[in-house]
């Protein structure tokens, strides 16, 4: 833009100094100052390109799921650029391990996002038992809120996806199929696969550490309920159940403590170790690249019905919690949930929750495009119910009763 | 004082006489581990000032990336965040001798990166037997992630391999016993010029990959893939002892058998129990080049196990934070991209890093095949391991010695003084199934006992024979191994047959010469015939006057191994030879 002509030399200068305080303002509204001081002086050992806060910034510890730990890492060094008055700690745990961690007082985060919403009301009941009031501010504009969703999957190796597709008549995550195919005494062999496949082995992460493996239990028991919704305690206390959970989990390896590795171990390992297991599309979205053409294809199969997580924005009601942190919280929310963050989240294998961004679009290398050879689709089936905190509960229990004991 | 590590696995040496063999032999961590120092990539004296030091304890399969790795994290000039200098040192180790040096105490290295997760288990199971009750940790080891992969594979000279069906047929365990049951060898698939099917592991008390192939190999005779039990090591006892049936000797290295079988040919071995990476090796290797004929993995169809090469950073005290910063930084390199890749392209390792494609060496013009192995074998309860690996005794292939030992004048004094302790505590180390004979030699060559017969009865008559010999006289020692090749009245029908000969100078009396002795062992060694016709010869070179060269000819030819000693660590020589059988 051009210099307008009608201004005197007087007024050009003042024009100029304004500016000049202008950039100046913005250079120390964003810490550009502060981040040239910190260039000039000798860098300590170990140090990133992190921005230098402001001394009076705001604190905000947010514990993460760690299956969105790259998409979220890379947001919040971002909003930091932005928001130097704001200063975020990621601590990333496992979505269970974090409901403990609260619950028990070890953690005290002003924002937590866990994997899914279940740990709402998993972590609502740990704490009413405890002290006899919830925990998670569910009103008013600090209300959960998703920042980014995936539904479970069943992951499997294509050979076999095929061999289980034709004993299940079609689809191959039917759970009484699965629990045919997994205490079959002739393993692989006896539903028509390969004698040198040997048992066939499922696996999902351990639901009392991550929640792709809770959810996973969750789906079983639902599974052998025919239900969708409305599972009760008697459901789970119910010993045919209890009996054919254990059978179904004698045949899995190992259980994983994290989604993320978990899948990581399918595509290294092959299927050797691991014929399918159940994770998130995210996961299989993000690492199917990896596994193609390593073992064969990976394919993704949609269980009917399937739960999401929906990764929720939680602000906790802790009396550690300040005024500063809920806006400050309030704020980075606004930020994770501004489309052009929400648009990088779909290069990570996850659903926008902002519903202005659009999961699919033309462009083929969009995940959604790219990976339908091998059933990755935008329509998610069914879905069902989440159970009660209660229920939840008993079934980690139960889990823990009857299967971990000889858990892997 | 670190047990000895036959002593961990329980083996069935009596408690007393195992003591004393402990004791006897004065074994610390330089005899378990034969005298071995720290490897180039990080000594100590080359290490700066104030730096903090990582010492690696390792299984040895993992050597070449493990050095060059350590080389190249040198040269990036690591330093904590306090800013001192990080170095590594590296020890190569047996996993399980390693694991009972951790288990005794020891608190020298802060990382162990054993070939496989199973000792891991292991570890940790009879770590809380001994440290949970004083309120310490109940595991010593808490994390062990991978920093690289490799299938146990059979490694097999490619003609071999494809008379028995491959690439096409599955080809397994049963493939092995059956050798053992017919006693026809290669005849039975076409091939009687290539003689008897000689096989090879390492001993399964010493060393990770001959623990997984007597798992394995248990886990096929119970005809299972999962739920290994106690009660199944019983029943799986004759075809795991069909699989041992083929076995030349034992040892403690994986390398040692990779080695030996890629410089040696097919006379020596027809097929080893190896590590996957260590067969992409024979073909990167340019020491390897000469070899006769590719050598191609065979992924047992009964399902494998993958050497996951676990890296834990030990609990212990010693294992300060900044060690565990440092080695956790040292960790952070080696799983690092660049690392990684250099691991797979390299070093025929497959990378644990999921963005690093499969590529060469692994592929079919390496004998290797990306896409198996098609099953693996879980780890069984640790209960169930240590069943198996204790009764190794009973499914092993018998071993007939002979025991020659030189008694020229030469070896007045000390050196003959210690070579009878030695050889008496290798006596005493040898399962009682086995049998021995003795021969002692200065001009001519005397039968302590010509006949073989089984340890159980034989010992405490050959050890009180060697223990009152004196030295005098010439050293015949061609017309003295000549003479202990014939077989033996009494040896078992289906035994292994072994020469062990110790001589401290060259050869002036015999009548045969050194390069007819050759020609002999060559030759049947090349014509093959029924295994048991032909003993492997093992020589000591015993002080510095024994014709060493000769030697080492000898046991190349004779297909066994060359160990040379001196009065000072004789005992650690009979050790490390212990572990062939």
């Amino acid at each position: 833009m051009g210099v307008p002509t009608g201004l005197t030399k007087a007024g050009r200068l003042l024009m100029f100094l304004s500016g000049l305080a202008l950039v100046g303002y913005g250079l120390q509204r964003y810490g550009v100052f502060s981040r040239l001081r910190g260039l000039a002086s000798p860098a300590a050992p170990g140090a990133s390109a992190t921005p230098v806060r402001r001394a009076d910034a705001v604190k905000l510890t947010l514990i993460y799921g760690t299956e969105k730990e790259k998409w979220l890492k890379a947001a919040v060094e971002e909003f930091a650029q932005k928001r130097p008055d704001i200063e975020v700690e990621l601590k990333g745990m496992g979505t269970i391990d974090s409901v403990r961690a609260i619950a028990d007082g070890r953690e005290t985060p002003a924002v937590w996002s866990p994997a899914d919403e279940v740990a709402l009301n998993l972590l609502d009941t740990e704490w009413s038992l405890q002290k006899g009031t919830t925990i998670v501010e569910r009103e008013g504009d600090l209300a959960p809120e998703p920042l980014v969703v995936t539904p479970l999957v069943m992951i499997a190796w294509e050979e076999r996806a095929k061999v289980m597709a034709a004993a299940a008549h079609g689809d191959p995550t039917d759970w009484g199929v699965v629990h045919t195919l997994a205490t079959n005494p002739r393993g692989w062999m006896g539903v028509g696969g390969s004698p040198d496949w040997g048992y066939v082995k499922p696996g999902h992460t351990a639901p009392n550490a991550s929640n792709s493996g809770l959810q996973t239990v969750i789906l079983m028991a639902y599974g052998f309920h025919h239900k969708r919704g409305g599972l009760q305690p008697a459901d789970i206390l119910n010993e045919a159940f209890q009996k054919w959970l254990r059978e179904i989990e004698t045949a899995v390896g190992k259980f994983g403590s994290s989604s993320g590795t978990y899948m990581r171990e399918m595509i290294l390992y092959g299927p050797s170790k691991y014929d399918f297991t159940w994770n998130y599309e995210s996961v299989a979205i993000s690492d199917m690249a990896a596994a193609q053409g390593r073992w064969g294809n990976l394919a993704v199969y949609y269980p009917k019905p399937t739960l999401w997580s929906n990764h929720p924005f939680v602000v906790l009601k802790g009396a550690w919690v300040t005024a500063d942190q809920r806006r400050a919280a309030h704020d980075l929310r606004d930020f994770l949930l501004s489309p052009p963050v929400q648009q990088r989240a779909l290069g990570f294998g996850f659903r926008p929750a902002n519903p202005d961004v659009k999961v699919m679009g033309s462009d083929p290398d969009n995940p959604w495009n790219r990976l339908r050879p091998f059933g990755v689709r935008l329509d998610v089936p069914a879905v069902a119910e989440p159970p009660s905190g209660e229920v939840t509960r008993l079934l980690l229990e139960t889990w823990r009763r009857v299967v971990e004991p000889q858990s892997r | 004082m670190i047990p000895f590590p036959l002593s961990f696995w329980s083996r069935t040496l009596p408690a007393g006489r195992r003591a004393a063999l402990c004791a006897g032999l004065g074994l610390t961590l330089a005899c378990t581990s034969g005298g071995r120092s720290p490897e180039p990539g990080g000594p100590t004296a080359a290490a700066p000032a104030e730096s903090v030091l990582v010492r690696i304890s390792y299984g040895s399969e993992k050597k070449a990336f493990l050095t060059d790795a350590v080389e190249a994290f040198h040269r990036s000039n690591p330093r904590t965040k306090s800013g001192k200098p990080v170095r590594v040192e590296l020890l190569a180790e047996g996993s399980a001798e390693s694991m009972e040096s951790i288990l005794a105490g020891r608190t020298d290295i802060s990382v162990w990166s054993p070939a496989s997760s199973l000792l891991v288990d292991v570890l940790n199971d009879r770590w809380a037997e001994t440290h949970s009750a004083a309120g310490t940790a109940a595991k010593v080891v808490k994390d062990a992630p991978s920093i690289a992969l490799s299938p146990v594979v059979i490694a097999m000279w490619e003609p071999m391999a494809r008379a028995l069906g491959w690439p096409a047929k599955p080809i397994g365990w049963a493939e092995v016993a059956g050798f053992a049951a017919s006693g026809a060898g290669w005849a039975r698939f076409g091939h009687p010029e290539w003689g008897a099917f000689k096989f090879g592991h390492t001993h399964p008390r010493y060393s990770n990959s001959g623990a997984l192939a007597l798992i394995a190999a248990t886990y096929a005779g119970a005809q299972k893939t999962r739920d290994l039990q106690v009660t199944d090591a019983e029943h799986a006892a004759p075809f795991v002892r069909r699989v041992q049936g083929s076995v030349v000797h034992y040892g403690r290295s994986t390398g040692f058998f990779a080695d030996k079988m890629f410089t040696r040919g097919p006379g020596y071995l027809s097929a080893a129990v190896l590590y996957e990476n260590l067969v992409a090796e024979s073909a990167l290797d340019p020491r390897y080049a000469n070899k006769p004929f590719p050598v191609v993995a065979i992924y047992p169809r009964e399902g494998t196990f993958w050497s996951d090469h676990p890296y834990a950073i030990l609990e212990l005290p010693s294992v300060t934070p900044e060690i565990r910063e440092a080695a956790e930084t040292f960790r952070a390199f080696l799983i690092a991209p660049e690392r990684q890749q250099a691991a797979l392209s390299r070093f025929g390792f497959r990378p644990v890093d999921t963005s690093i494609p499969l590529g060469p060496p692994i592929d079919a013009s390496h004998g290797l095949d990306p896409a198996q192995p098609k099953n693996v074998l879980p780890n069984p309860p640790v209960a169930v391991v240590r069943r198996v690996l204790e009764g190794f005794d009973s499914v092993k292939r018998p071993v007939s010695i002979t025991f020659v030992i030189d008694t020229s004048g030469s070896m007045e004094g000390e050196p003959l003084r210690q070579a009878k302790a030695g050889a008496r505590l290798f006596l005493e180390s040898l399962p009682d199934a086995d049998t021995a004979r003795v021969m002692l030699f200065s001009n001519e060559a005397h039968w302590v006992s010509e006949r073989a017969e089984p340890l159980a009865q034989s010992r405490p008559r050959l050890v009180s024979a060697i223990e009152s010999s004196f030295a005098s006289g010439g050293t015949a020692l061609y017309d003295s191994l000549l003479e202990s090749f014939r077989p033996a009245p009494g040896e078992p029908p289906n035994g292994a047959r072994a020469v062990v000969v110790l001589t401290d100078g060259e050869d002036t009396d015999s009548k045969v010469k050194l390069p007819q002795l050759l020609a002999m062992l060559q030759r049947t060694s090349a014509e093959g015939g029924p295994e048991g016709e032909v003993p492997r010869l093992f020589t000591i070179a015993y002080g510095t006057k024994a014709d060493a060269a000769a030697l080492r000819r000898l046991a190349e030819a004779g297909g066994g191994a060359f160990f040379s000693g001196t009065p000072k660590d004789i005992r650690t020589v009979y050790a490390e030879l212990a572990t062939f059988f």
